[in-house]
């Protein structure tokens, strides 16, 4: 019996357009492109599964359409298993303006619909990202960072009523950041906020990962794997509007063992405190889905499952 | 008459780099455009943040101003810059059902695109905004559901434009409407929406849709001979036989063993392009011809392939 289980977030799939192609030649003649085997999600469900992904993870806006083309959530779910994917995990959204108390109703309503969704999809966690980005909304008053946790916890409960976790997310590019996401932590409630330890994005904040997951491990409940090669940016590469796409296009995130991250030392710290759960696969930023998706799963099954698995 | 390029031709993916996008522009320039014209959105959080000049926050943030903008795609070689902004009642609606606001407000959020529009088209002294009114038509059936404004859906829509229209007007701004296939206005259904709007508001025929609305294109650019502006110059080979434009996705039929792509590469359809161009000749048109193959799987070779297109058959 495996301890981890992968999941991959489907954000760089796009917005489900179809639900199979009936015939490829219609997207291969005249044009002599692969692109028609990267369409629909019958195909790309089988990549995910022959690669050994047990789980795939959906973003906020991704839900509706895949109520559109697939006909309801529950037809949804029911499409993935025999393609070998077992459950949608997870889904990923974003407490907007959450350091505004007046904006709570409004995120409860928003996240209520999401949580919902998640639910009839039979997912175990939102993950969310507890406020808006840095440029504009940073550095938080500690008022404003109580009104996230607040904002947090009550997302939480909302999750809990539906039998799933709210886990925070770090992005190196949040509100929250560096100076205050272990507080964000203290502040919120352990029984209805978990975490999602990002690899990559705690890395870029300046983060030593390993030591924080071993003071952490008891609300490290869930995982995004990625990699980077530009650990503890600076400041104003975080803070500044639109960090998260740089104008030049460098890329923050790699495929697992491209970058510095020290997984297998995350891996000697997950096995020591037992970690149980999914772990999702990210390939954000990748130019090409289906490498970054195999040379990451390459690296869980060579080198870190020999581990810890 | 003069040719723009739509960026609607790449998926206009905000997550690429600016970079990307100001390369983009340089191959524009280089292939022999004229023009620009964006498929423009409203205010999104990932689309103001990204480098892709698809709403005003984006581009106002990575250029400084619409007139800085305007000057560096002349800089690229496209000599008039944009040719136009093009806004959709889907992009509105979408917006709308992002951000949960209220469906009542559709035609308020209309305006407040359009005069946002307007400011930008303003400042890069660009001279057409295009707007397709109809959210899709199985979208717009959903939400709008039960609601009067289903009912007075036309006249609403008349009236919203021509307020615009003349906002617009107030910045030498002309706007012209466009329909899809897959709107409230597909098709010939267009003219009685053109019909309750003040003549200074033009029509831009878009040849693709027209033709997967079942409607000669050809006969279109007769009909509106001496109102017309920004003429989309697509192509497919999608026949709609099943009613696909009533569905939640009408550009992406679900029908098992049915034909699935919509829009082909510019020249590989059966779009009549070579009639459509002479009858615009006939008419003296001498506006912007607006080349597109919506979303391409090589941006690279759509925009040269439609140039060869225009120098074989147009010139």
């Amino acid at each position: 019996m495996e301890n981890i289980k992968y999941s991959f977030q489907m954000n760089m799939w796009g917005i489900p357009k179809f639900k199979q192609i009936n015939n490829l030649a219609e997207w291969y003649d005249k044009d002599f492109t692969a692109d028609g085997y990267f369409m629909d999600w019958d195909n790309i469900l089988k990549y995910l599964s022959t690669a050994g992904y047990k789980g795939i993870e959906l973003v906020w806006y991704q839900i509706d359409f895949i109520k559109m083309v697939f006909g309801s959530l529950k037809a949804f779910a029911e499409f993935v298993k025999p393609r070998g994917i077992e459950k949608v995990t997870g889904g990923f959204s974003i407490n907007f303006g959450s350091e505004n108390a007046d904006n709570l109703p409004g995120i409860l309503g928003y996240q209520k619909k999401i949580i919902d969704d998640l639910a009839e999809l039979g997912a175990e966690t939102l993950i969310v990202m507890p406020a808006g980005q840095y440029y504009g909304t940073g550095p938080l008053s500690d008022e404003q960072l109580q009104n996230v946790a607040t904002a947090c916890n009550e997302v939480g409960k909302l999750c809990a009523e539906k039998g799933l976790d709210l886990s925070i997310h770090n992005e190196f590019w949040c509100a929250v950041n560096l100076s205050n996401h272990e507080k964000l932590l203290e502040l919120t409630d352990p029984k209805y906020v978990k975490y999602c330890l990002d690899t990559a994005q705690v890395s870029i904040m300046g983060v030593d990962i390993v030591d924080f997951y071993d003071r952490w491990h008891d609300r490290v409940k869930y995982m995004h794997l990625k990699d980077t090669n530009k650990p503890a940016l600076p400041d104003e590469e975080r803070f500044k509007d639109g960090a998260e796409y740089d104008d030049e296009g460098k890329r923050w995130f790699y495929e697992l063992g491209a970058g510095i991250v020290n997984m297998t030392g995350l891996y000697e710290k997950m096995k020591e405190h037992n970690f149980r759960g999914w772990a999702t696969v990210e390939a954000d930023g990748a130019p090409d889905n289906l490498a970054a998706m195999l040379l990451s799963k390459w690296y869980i099954d060579n080198i870190l499952s020999p581990i810890y698995r | 008459m003069k040719y723009s390029f739509s960026l609607g031709t790449t998926g206009c993916e905000s997550y690429l780099a600016l970079w990307y996008w100001n390369e983009m522009a340089e191959m524009i320039g280089v292939c022999g455009y004229e023009g620009l014209e964006i498929p423009f959105q409203a205010w999104s959080f990932n689309g103001a943040r990204g480098g892709a000049p698809v709403c005003a926050a984006a581009i106002r943030a990575k250029y400084g101003s619409a007139a800085n903008y305007q000057k560096f795609l002349q800089d690229c070689g496209i000599a008039e810059g944009l040719s136009g902004l093009h806004i959709s009642g889907q992009n509105i609606l979408l917006s709308m059902l992002e951000g949960n606001v209220p469906r009542e407000q559709f035609f308020d959020s209309m305006t407040a695109l359009a005069e946002e529009t307007i400011g930008v088209l303003s400042e890069a002294g660009s001279r057409n905004l295009i707007i397709s009114p109809s959210p899709m038509f199985g979208m717009t059936m959903g939400v709008f559901h039960g609601s009067e404004i289903l009912d007075s859906f036309e006249d609403r829509t008349a009236e919203t434009i021509a307020k615009i229209a003349e906002k617009a007007a107030e910045s030498g701004i002309t706007v012209s409407v466009r329909n899809e296939f897959y709107g409230l206005f597909r098709g010939e259904q267009v003219d009685s929406l053109m019909d309750k709007l003040p003549e200074t508001v033009l029509y831009s025929p878009d040849l693709a849709q027209l033709h997967i609305a079942g409607v000669d294109p050809v006969s279109m650019i007769r009909k509106y001979s001496g109102r017309l502006a920004c003429v989309k110059m697509d192509d497919t080979e999608f026949v709609d036989r099943t009613g696909c434009f009533a569905t939640p996705l009408p550009e992406a039929p679900q029908e098992e063993g049915a034909p699935q792509r919509v829009y082909c590469t510019f020249g590989n359809g059966d779009v009549d392009k070579d009639g459509a161009y002479q009858a615009l000749k006939d008419a003296g048109y001498d506006g912007w011809m607006v080349m597109e193959t919506k979303e391409a799987f090589r941006i690279e070779k759509a925009m040269m392939k439609m140039q060869a297109y225009i120098r074989k058959h147009f010139a």
